[in-house]
């Protein structure tokens, strides 16, 4: 399976990577994105099975960036995990309706990520 | 706007702090209950997170260079140094406090709508001068593995 992860932050892109890593039991191939337009514009290219999106990012956010994946004819649908410092109640609500399927608060773990991927219905050998 | 004592921001800075340390780093960090005049013998990194709502804000961290590159090798699983490794503990620093950031906010209000956060900005000081960067911020102090480091919190950019 293929992973994107757009953060801002190459260091949160590696935790959030090993967390993976530890909870899927396939395969993953991952593509990394430093902002939203760089995120956009790979996937675009090549969709994955799963983006795993920061929202405080520059040039182009993660809201944003949901957002346009919602009005995407060929990404709509894409199974979306937020991982956010700012993932209070108010604002998972908000992203829920905008698309994301799983909004999560950081500092994650390999637990409250595998958590995410269940509701997802993601990276679960059936 | 609601009103927030330095009492209210010091308990949730500590449960933030203790969430983040110890989540990413496997390290405690306990707070100092006495003042310190802050005077590292070393060069700093002050990390500042903007705050945009519910109201202007900014968090700090001040933090020893020897102790950012232990943390940092703690949450990276590798040895760091400043000679090749500078940027990457500022990424380190810059993550941190924007998971203290975002913690602190949802602690100190949980009932809140959603709040909005700006992006890390991260620098090495190399004379801290009496902590002039900082000095209209309420620090809090706190010990980690013998050495201390600073959280600040001021309302208003």
């Amino acid at each position: 399976m293929k992973i994107m992860i757009a953060d801002d932050s190459g260091t949160a892109r590696m935790f959030i990577k090993q967390c993976l890593e530890i909870s899927i039991e396939e395969e993953v191939e991952f593509m990394e994105a430093e902002n939203g337009k760089v995120a956009l514009e790979k996937l675009k290219a090549e969709p994955v099975d799963l983006l795993v999106t920061d929202l405080n990012m520059p040039v182009l956010d993660g809201r944003e960036l949901i957002r346009r994946i919602a009005g995407s004819p060929k990404l709509h649908g894409m199974p979306i995990m937020v991982i956010t410092s700012s993932g209070n109640q108010a604002r998972k609500d908000e992203l829920l309706e905008m698309g994301a399927g799983v909004v999560l608060r950081k500092p994650v773990n390999p637990m409250s990520i595998g958590e995410g991927l269940d509701l997802l219905a993601v990276g679960k050998d059936s | 706007m609601t009103t927030i004592t330095v009492a209210e921001v010091a308990t949730a800075m500590q449960q933030a702090i203790s969430e983040v340390i110890e989540n990413m780093a496997f390290l405690e960090a306990l707070p100092l209950s006495e003042p310190v005049e802050y005077a590292p013998d070393e060069a700093v990194f002050f990390t500042r997170l903007p705050i945009y709502k519910p109201y202007p804000a900014m968090v700090g961290l001040v933090m020893p260079q020897s102790m950012a590159l232990k943390l940092a090798g703690s949450m990276m699983m590798r040895d760091f140094t400043m000679e090749e490794d500078e940027f990457e503990v500022m990424d380190v620093l810059s993550e941190l406090a924007n998971m203290l950031g975002g913690s602190l906010l949802t602690n100190l209000l949980p009932n809140l709508d959603a709040f909005e956060l700006g992006l890390p900005e991260c620098r090495v000081i190399s004379d801290i001068e009496g902590g002039k960067e900082w000095e209209n911020a309420t620090p809090f102090p706190y010990e980690l593995e013998g050495e201390v480091f600073l959280t600040t919190w001021s309302e208003g950019q």
